[in-house]
């Protein structure tokens, strides 16, 4: 049984709890989960795709100096998610990025809500009767 | 000029199949995987009218042994059959005599055969109205206008069966909520992932596809069955006895078309990102996909990453079959993507955007449309296919999955209430104070589980952790496969002080909360935290709730399966008043436990939308593919837009102006690498 299990477990351990979430060692309230966020991008991510040619040391250079964290591969080369802070502007970062020659693309991470059934509803499990 | 050449093929294909050839005892020539072709060395031309009575200039090859006319139109032109010298090979012939400038038209003599109808028992039951529409009725349906509608308003798959039924050769990724690749109707006939690459990475898995949105190789859906669903209407194995066809599912042994599995919806909740999107794409091009069907999209604006993505699948020669939306709205006007592709120059000729037609090849009331926009349109309600086969095993809707044993508030009021459920929303199981907690279950009625706090100044308690214990399973999970927690919710909770949390008990031991980081309500949904994400009140004995969102989440439970299995929900107070908003509470409702079903033959629904119309033009393109196997995404785009029967329904509403026709697509003439063949 973990630590923060045991803490949720047992009132008295409260303390212990708020005390791991503050130190980071068990997901807290304002741990982000941005994935899930009901906006229409995600929070502190960006999509880049840098001109062919870009040398990795020249994309590193780029990410140190914007303050970006190299994400997740995009499965084509220089293409990749870019990650930061999440209270921090998606908007700005896609600008700053787009000024630079090196960068070809730069984007919010948009999200596409999962299909809706039109009218609010799909059949049930059905067969020939 | 599209007209010109739907007119051309159509003679050409329609005195192949009236004049009856070839005659008895002739042997077809087979295309790899896709069925009968052509008669060897012959070829069927019809020559303009000025060029009849006298030898065409292609006629004095030495390829050609014999040309004798047979037939003449009321317009004078004149059908010939052309007899090749032994060795020819019939698709170079056809393309020279196409390049003769006294040639309207020239094709194969393809074979026709007996027409079989698919032993698939929901095919036979007439379920299958968009496959072959007789004007039967469907029952149960999920759309009520034109049903029935009117025979042939169908994709006429029967005829298009004839020439080909899908080739294993064929790759179509499905980029959805993932495919339930164990189901019976399915499993023949999924993709191959063991030599998968990704990025230029070995990437070898056993689950057919991967699962972007999650991280993780398996694209199962413990979540949703629309992929499932669209799967099925693509590539299901056909003739084999069981369930449904898949239009493009083969002729019996060994399915048809393979199907790549690549999931871009996360099981737990929320929607896919551009990110996972473009990784999809790039993963089905990289793996050699032919056909990507997208049954997704969102308005705003375009993604360029995505674009570039798209613009490189079009350029390895993929087609792209993208729904057009269900909001009824014109995408010429309000632009959805991935949808819009189908219109962008530099995307348009690998993309094919799809509307949804119904029974009567009326435009179904919910869907997009957009003249330039969105390219044609296919069945796209009371679609009958496969869904995740998922077995319940504790509903909060169903009392026969529901054997009554929740432990309201076992903490502190066990023994007042322990087994007794709130009279009504407003009866109190505090635990203290001003909090209370419990379930709500009138007789024939749901369940409901509620987390509620009074509103009065200064009334939050610290760290409490009452519970509600969600237990009696009614069937031992051990060793279940796919084990899952779904649950809807609604909140009204400080942001970062107070939060739903949700762990799995085992009678002795708390083995792990579900997934570590994804617990709390507020956590999970931080970007509701802002009021001014309210969206939705609720009522509570006579108070209103301001309600951040609403949403369904899954969690996967099968690390933790065992015959004593609980799941509870806890909800964490603060000590003291964060915000001006001194309420607090949250309810959860759809509360199932669910696991892979060891029966799929209730794993088949009705569904709509442009989401079902889609994968119907992609196995239509898949025939096509697997009968060409030269084709291009460009001249499968080619092949489905000049073969649409022209509907009045869709008349200014679609590009190509009509319905896809599976038989017509089949037999579209036209040489690979995208030229067309018409004068």
């Amino acid at each position: 049984m973990s630590t923060c299990a045991r803490a949720q477990r047992w009132p008295t351990c409260a303390l212990l709890l708020a005390a791991a979430i503050i130190g980071g060692g068990c997901p807290g309230p304002a741990t982000a989960d941005a994935r899930l966020a009901l906006d229409d991008h995600v929070r502190g991510e960006a999509l880049v795709q840098f001109k062919p040619g870009t040398s990795p040391e020249r994309v590193q250079a780029i990410l140190e100096e914007l303050g970006l964290a190299r994400g997740r591969s995009l499965g084509t080369p220089l293409a990749f998610v870019v990650t930061f802070a999440a209270d921090r502007s998606v908007a700005e970062v896609v600008v700053q990025l787009r000024a630079l020659l090196e960068v070809e693309h730069a984007e919010p991470n948009r999200i596409t809500p999962l299909p809706a059934p039109p009218g609010g509803r799909q059949g049930r499990p059905a067969g020939p009767r | 000029m599209d007209a010109l050449r739907r007119t051309l093929t159509a003679l050409v294909t329609v005195a192949a199949l009236a004049l009856g050839w070839p005659g008895p005892g002739a042997q077809a020539q087979r295309t790899p995987g896709a069925g009968p072709a052509w008669v060897p060395g012959e070829v069927l031309v019809l020559v303009a009218p000025s060029g009849s009575n006298r030898t065409l200039a292609v006629e004095s090859l030495p390829m050609v042994t014999q040309s004798r006319p047979f037939a003449r139109s009321r317009r004078g032109a004149e059908y010939r059959r052309v007899q090749l010298a032994p060795g020819t090979d019939v698709q170079q012939a056809v393309e020279a005599f196409r390049d003769d400038p006294g040639v309207s038209a020239a094709a194969p003599n393809y074979l026709n055969h007996f027409r079989a109808t698919p032993n698939d028992p929901h095919y036979g039951a007439g379920l299958m109205w968009g496959l072959y529409n007789t004007g039967q009725t469907i029952p149960d349906a999920v759309y009520e206008t034109n049903n029935p509608g009117s025979a042939g308003s169908d994709v006429a798959a029967p005829a298009a069966w004839d020439l080909a039924t899908g080739s294993p050769e064929v790759v179509v990724a499905v980029i959805d909520t993932g495919v339930d690749y164990r189901h019976p109707d399915l499993a023949g006939a999924m993709w191959d992932a063991s030599a998968a690459t990704f990025g230029g990475t070995s990437a070898p898995s056993p689950y057919h596809g991967y699962d972007f949105a999650d991280g993780e190789p398996d694209p199962y859906p413990l979540a949703d069955a629309h992929g499932t669903h669209v799967a099925g209407t693509l590539g299901a194995c056909r003739n084999d006895g069981t369930g449904v066809p898949g239009i493009a599912g083969g002729a019996g042994a060994g399915c048809g078309v393979r199907l790549m599995a690549l999931k871009v919806f996360p099981d737990r909740g929320g929607g896919a990102t551009d990110a996972d999107l473009i990784a999809a794409i790039n993963y089905a091009r990289e793996n050699g996909a032919h056909i990507a069907n997208l049954s997704l999209g969102r308005p705003g604006d375009e993604n360029t990453v995505l674009t570039a993505a798209v613009e490189d699948a079009v350029a390895a020669g993929m087609l792209l079959v993208v729904a057009a939306g269900n909001a009824a709205t014109d995408n010429d006007a309000v632009p959805q993507w991935p949808a819009n592709y189908a219109a962008l120059p530099s995307t348009a000729a690998g993309v094919l955007s799809v509307a949804a037609t119904d029974q009567a090849d009326a435009l179904a009331n919910f869907s997009n449309y957009g003249a330039t926009t969105v390219t044609l349109g296919a069945p796209g309600v009371n679609i009958q296919s496969t869904i995740a086969g998922r077995e319940v095993l504790l509903s909060s809707n169903d009392a026969s999955k529901d054997d009554g044993t929740y432990n309201g508030c076992e903490t502190d009021i066990a023994t007042g209430f322990a087994g007794t459920p709130f009279a009504q929303p407003g009866d109190d199981c505090r635990q203290s104070g001003l909090h209370r907690w419990g379930w709500y279950k009138p007789p024939g009625q749901p369940l409901e589980i509620w987390g509620d706090l009074f509103a009065a100044a200064g009334s939050y308690e610290n760290g409490i952790y009452s519970e509600i214990v969600f237990s009696g399973l009614s069937a031992d999970p051990s060793g279940a496969a796919y084990l899952a927690l779904h649950y809807t919710t609604a909140w009204d909770t400080e942001c970062a002080y107070d939060g739903v949390w949700v762990d799995v008990y085992n009678g002795s031991a708390y083995l792990a909360t579900v997934q570590a980081g994804e617990l709390n309500i507020n956590e999970t949904l931080s970007g509701l935290c802002d009021q001014s994400g309210l969206t939705y009140p609720f009522s509570h004995t006579g108070r209103t709730y301001p309600v951040f969102g609403i949403v369904t989440l899954t969690r996967d439970l099968t690390p933790y399966a065992s015959a004593d299995l609980n799941v509870h929900f806890w909800f964490w107070t603060d000590t003291t008043v964060n915000s001006s908003s001194v309420t607090g509470g949250f309810r959860m409702w759809d509360v199932d436990i669910t696991r892979e079903a060891s029966d799929f033959t209730a794993a088949y629904a009705l569904f709509k939308g442009t989401s079902m119309a889609a994968p119907l033009v992609a196995g239509i393109a898949a025939l096509v593919k697997s009968r060409n196997p030269a084709y291009t995404g460009a001249d499968l785009r080619e092949a489905l837009v000049n073969s649409v029967d022209p509907v009045g329904g869709l008349d200014g509403l679609v590009s190509a102006g009509g319905r896809a026709n599976a038989s017509s697509a089949v037999r579209y003439i036209q040489p690979p690498g995208g030229v067309i063949a018409s004068r």
